[in-house]
């Protein structure tokens, strides 16, 4: 039998396989080059980058929870200009194949970004864009308010031909509702989902444990939280479905391709685990030949709830 | 700094006073761990995934093969590592973190968990060191002086009453600063806070304990104030940090 085929498609963008990185939990991509075949990942996706550098919040700005964790960084980053002229050529020339994840506080800051991004037309396969972060627009979550983000992704679709990504909060009222404003916006793909909103106390102390108090919590508490709502939110819309949330071993990022992800995204385990998207890529042949699969594409979302269960396939 | 995930196996467990010194046997032989660098430990069993995250461990000794850490038992991670039998397997990521820096001369003070950098600055470049002033919060652990090289100019300090120790805390007596010694320091908070009172802030070096994420830069999670605004990851920039280059104000502030 062949080798099994890895490739995924998210629209016009072909990745040699599923396996990304979440932004937020790889630094900005060039920390661990050395350290790691960064280059055999589908995707590096940056650190969230706003138009300006940002210092992010005070500590503490991370708490342990049960399996898992809050975090609070404040979306700490050197700014987008930084990021393109002395972080995406260190990846570029390593062959590190990259997703730009941007960040606005406002609805013109994100249009900026846009524009920024399509004047430079820098060696990126996407944008991700990050409409899952508090307090934007007096308070507002984009991800909360359906015809704003429809109007958001609509306006940066206007202002730059790169495919975008839009990352979603889940916890909103619903996320297929904010996947279908996505869409409607005119998105090439939804991102299910950012953290979830979260806080812990030290009872001893009588304080928060952030400094900011709540945080996005993370780790292999939410998988089955996020594992729903994918599998929910492919079967809503048209559009290719990224997963992150929770992947902390095979199965875990397996679950998300069978329930119609196209890719997957690594975040918090990659702390503690550095080495574990390529030992997933490194079983994932053994899988696919073990179920019977010739491809990645093909086990995509073959275990659905609105379909007839899937006859092994013939091979 | 190239990092490297690696599998430990524990060899032996010894208890003295209020810490516990584990040596653990590494796969990987051709590991240099520098004096003030670390490592992140797991600290449960691998296919559960409580507590999540890896604990940050200063290096207390190292040989060929071999890694000799200092543990004081506090919360869930520590308690679990410090009960665990000769042959348990964890995840170990290192070598992480700035080596401390070789000056001609140095005085070097170290408390709580900070012994361990301390010992194997002593131990790595013996010459360097004009005294050392190690302090305690009760008995001297009966396994560290055999760590420590023979006619070490050491100094051992404890709150209590314990055997072979001053009583009192490390900065009861003043510290020598002739010769244009340089002070690297490694403990608790209020120790560091302490000695950057009695010290010229340009020969005092403090390494910094945080709660981390990950250790190696990745998840911008610890971070010590940069006198001036901003501030360094304290896991890649640091730990250690000469004191003019903190603000000490905001290091203590933020914490609410």
């Amino acid at each position: 039998m062949n080798t099994p085929d890895l490739s995924t498609t998210i629209g016009q963008v072909t990745l040699p396989n599923p396996l990304l990185t979440a932004s937020g939990t790889f630094g900005y991509g060039h920390e661990l080059l050395e350290s790691f075949p960064v280059q055999r990942l589908g995707a590096v996706v940056s650190k969230g980058l706003t138009l300006r550098p940002r210092e992010g919040n005070p500590r503490p700005r991370i708490a342990e929870t049960r399996c898992g964790l809050l975090n609070s960084i404040g979306l700490e980053n050197m700014g987008l200009e930084a990021y393109l002229h002395r972080v995406l050529p260190l990846l570029r020339e390593r062959g590190v194949r990259v997703v730009l994840n941007v960040e606005g506080r406002s609805e013109e800051e994100f249009y900026a970004l846009a524009e920024k991004v399509e004047a430079h037309q820098p060696e990126i396969l996407a944008l991700e864009v990050n409409v899952s972060c508090p307090n934007v627009e007096g308070g507002l979550w984009f991800g909360q308010d359906l015809g704003l983000l429809e109007r958001l992704v609509r306006g940066m679709r206007a202002r730059t031909r790169f495919p975008l990504w839009i990352k979603l909060t889940p916890s909103g009222v619903d996320v297929r509702e904010e996947a279908r404003a996505a869409e409607q916006g005119g998105a090439d793909a939804v991102v299910v989902a950012n953290t979830y909103p979260g806080m812990a106390v030290d009872v001893a102390r009588r304080r928060f444990l952030l400094h900011r108090g709540m945080g996005g919590v993370s780790g292999p508490a939410i998988h089955p939280l996020t594992l729903y709502w994918v599998h929910e939110v492919v079967g809503a819309v048209g559009i290719p479905v990224i997963a992150v949330g929770g992947i902390h071993d095979f199965d875990s990022a397996v679950a998300y391709l069978l329930v119609g992800a196209r890719a997957v995204q690594i975040g918090s385990a990659l702390f503690v685990d550095p080495e574990l998207p390529y030992r997933i890529l490194a079983r994932l042949p053994d899988y696919l030949r073990d179920q019977g699969f010739s491809s990645v594409s093909s086990l995509i979302g073959s275990l659905r709830l609105d379909r007839p269960a899937t006859q092994r396939p013939q091979t | 700094m190239r990092l490297q995930q690696v599998r430990a196996r524990l060899l032996h467990r010894e208890e003295g006073g209020r810490y516990v010194h584990l040596v653990f046997a590494m796969e990987e032989a051709s590991w240099r761990i520098l004096p003030g660098q670390f490592v992140q430990l797991q600290v449960r069993d691998a296919e559960q995934y409580d507590p999540f995250l890896d604990r940050p461990f200063s290096v207390f000794w190292t040989e060929p093969g071999r890694l000799g850490l200092l543990v004081l038992p506090r919360g869930r991670g520590t308690r679990w590592l410090v009960s665990r039998d000769p042959g348990t397997e964890v995840s170990l990521i290192g070598p992480l973190g700035q080596p401390w820096p070789r000056f001609p001369r140095v005085g070097l003070v170290g408390g709580g968990s900070g012994i361990a950098p301390v010992v194997h600055y002593l131990r790595t470049y013996p010459d360097t060191v004009a005294w050392v002033r190690l302090g305690f919060r009760g008995d001297i652990p009966a396994f560290l002086p055999k760590r420590i090289p023979a006619s070490s100019p050491v100094e051992f300090w404890s709150e209590t009453d314990a055997p072979g120790a001053r009583r009192g805390r490390v900065t009861d007596a003043p510290l020598p600063l002739d010769d244009g010694v340089q002070i690297l320091a490694c403990g608790p908070p209020g120790m560091l806070t302490a000695l950057k009172e009695i010290l010229p802030s340009t020969r005092y070096y403090a390494s910094f304990e945080e709660v981390m994420g990950c250790g190696f830069g990745i998840c911008m999670g610890c971070l010590t104030p940069r006198a001036g605004g901003g501030h360094f990851r304290t896991c890649r920039e640091g730990p250690l940090f000469r004191a003019d280059q903190v603000d000490w104000t905001r290091l203590t502030q933020d914490v609410r």
